[in-house]
């Protein structure tokens, strides 16, 4: 299977089933594919992607605020035992109910607590051994903040990073996010996040929100602002591997995922 | 064969975890927001912008549901100019967020009722298109209602499984579909269908046929399974079997064994 080489940034984007034929056309243009969803039973071209491209785990594998089932981690193990991933991702997220009779249905930050902390801490370690590799772990925005946080969401990253030895995958559209929220700018909000432990970085774009009254995540190519910022941060991350366009929805075309990794390594000089 | 090691037991009961909860729970259930007042620690700010988040996340939920569900109908959204998810962006969506619990199956009927009406208000495709139409919205209601089914004493059926006689073979129409045939009389045939989801997710379309559909229509959740059998004229054991079939694709609940 391929790899993603050492030793030279590589550009991909996320795999979208209905555009796999675009995909295996685009020649050298993407250099890896992350799985967001297991293929479908039928889905012919998943052979050809998986012997064409470096995969990335990226699925929803559990949400680490709380254990993973027996079940959850032998899923986890026999996705990674198709993909072969050089690293496994999950989330800062905790979107569901102990019970799990509510939930989300989408991304949503932990508090930022001690009892939080451990409990990442603790059952990412059982992840990363069950599946028997390096577990990278992204960055996930919160739109309001409950008057309960013992600390900042880049002291608990920091933290969780220097105790578990994970990687991190830096989401920039969440950063922007965040930082416009906050008010300050992107670099300023990034000030105190561990950046040399950075392997994977996501750029995607945002959109205004009529429920928001402002901008959000958004299946669209990166603006120069994202790119910009994804420079800057490669320039503090001397351990980064890998940028993906984070974007996978039916309704995504070709012309957006690969103008936006043609952007992409334009960006980073690579075209 | 390498073992699944034994994840770390969960901290005590109260907890910051239980409030990560409570914020779950109040994010997913506009009533709840609606209350004057809330033991969440949140400023009036945060509060407005927790308002905010969580019509957000109903309207996105409810917009990738209707995607998925009403795929068929939508092939033919440039003939009737609709598609099911214009629904979550129209006014009477609006009303429904002041009120909604997100995952409910009473929140899915209601927007799976909106979706039908305003497909239905056009230029029918075909003679089929209220059949089609039909079919999306059971098919909606497993997609969009998740709520978790209470334990049962005896045999019950699910209660967002939806059982429908269609008139038009419907699982031949959906291949048509896909390869852009024509969908002619000859696909007129009587099939009942059973419209399920399991708790993990997976949604189930299935045909139900004979002593299976006798099984069902019985799991009412007042006869035990030798009653059941009585009163279908079948072996409890067939009867025993068809349930244990039904429950696996999430169609009804079985007490614990």
């Amino acid at each position: 299977m391929p790899s993603i080489p050492e030793g030279r940034l590589s550009v991909g984007a996320f795999y979208n089933p209905h555009l796999a034929e675009e995909l295996l056309r685009a020649g050298e243009l993407i250099g890896h594919l992350a799985m967001a969803d297991p293929p479908a039973a039928d889905d012919a071209a998943f052979p050809y992607i998986r012997d064409r491209f470096p995969l990335l785990l990226h699925d929803y594998l559990g949400q680490l605020s709380d254990p993973l089932s027996a079940h959850a981690l032998e899923r986890a193990r026999q996705l990674q035992d198709m993909y072969r991933s050089p690293w496994v991702a999950e989330h800062f997220q905790c979107l569901h109910t102990q019970d799990h009779e509510s939930t989300l249905d989408y991304v949503f930050p932990p508090l930022y607590t001690e009892e939080f902390l451990q409990r990442f801490e603790a059952n990412a370690r059982v992840l990363r051994d069950t599946v028997g590799a390096p577990l990278v772990m992204e960055n996930i925005p919160g739109f309001f903040s409950l008057e309960h946080a013992q600390m900042s969401e880049a002291e608990f990253l920091r933290r969780f990073f220097e105790d578990t030895g994970c990687g991190f995958l830096l989401d920039l559209p969440h950063i922007w996010l965040a930082a416009h929220y906050s008010g300050i700018a992107a670099q300023e909000y990034l000030k105190d996040f561990p950046l040399e432990k950075v392997v994977e970085l996501h750029v995607a774009g945002v959109e205004e929100d009529r429920d928001l009254e402002g901008p959000w995540i958004a299946p669209t190519a990166p603006p120069q602002d994202i790119l910009d910022l994804a420079l800057w941060v490669a320039e503090r991350a001397p351990k980064l591997r890998a940028v993906t366009f984070d974007a996978f929805s039916p309704s995504l075309t070709a012309e957006t995922v690969l103008g936006s990794v043609e952007a992409t390594r334009r960006a980073f000089g690579l075209n | 064969m390498r073992s699944v090691p034994t994840m770390p037991k969960p901290a005590s009961s109260k907890s910051d975890r239980d409030l990560q909860d409570k914020v779950i729970r109040y994010l997913a259930d506009a009533r709840a927001r609606n209350k004057s007042s809330t033991e969440l620690p949140l400023s009036p700010e945060q509060a407005r912008r927790a308002e905010k988040f969580g019509r957000f996340l109903a309207r996105r939920y409810y917009r990738d549901r209707l995607a998925r569900s009403f795929r068929y109908s939508r092939l033919f959204a440039s003939v009737i100019g609709r598609t099911a998810e214009q629904v979550v962006d129209g006014e009477s969506f609006q009303s429904f967020l002041n009120e909604c619990v997100m995952g409910s199956l009473e929140a899915a009927q209601r927007v799976g009722q909106m979706a039908g009406t305003h497909l239905s208000d056009v230029q029918e495709p075909g003679a089929w298109w209220g059949e089609l139409l039909a079919y999306e919205q059971a098919f909606f209601l497993q997609a969009a209602a998740a709520e978790t089914e209470p334990a049962a004493d005896t045999p019950r059926r699910r209660r967002s499984a939806v059982c429908r006689a269609f008139r038009w073979n419907l699982p031949e129409i959906l291949t048509r579909l896909k390869s852009a045939q024509n969908i002619g009389d000859d696909l007129k045939k009587d099939v009942l269908l059973l419209f399920s989801r399991t708790s993990g997710g997976k949604i189930y379309v299935v045909e139900l046929q004979g002593s299976s559909e006798l099984v069902w229509q019985h799991a009412d959740g007042f006869r035990r399974v030798d009653q059941i059998a009585s009163a279908v004229s079948l072996p409890a054991q067939t009867v025993q079997d068809t349930l244990q079939a039904l429950s696996q694709i999430g169609a009804v609940v079985l007490p614990p064994k």
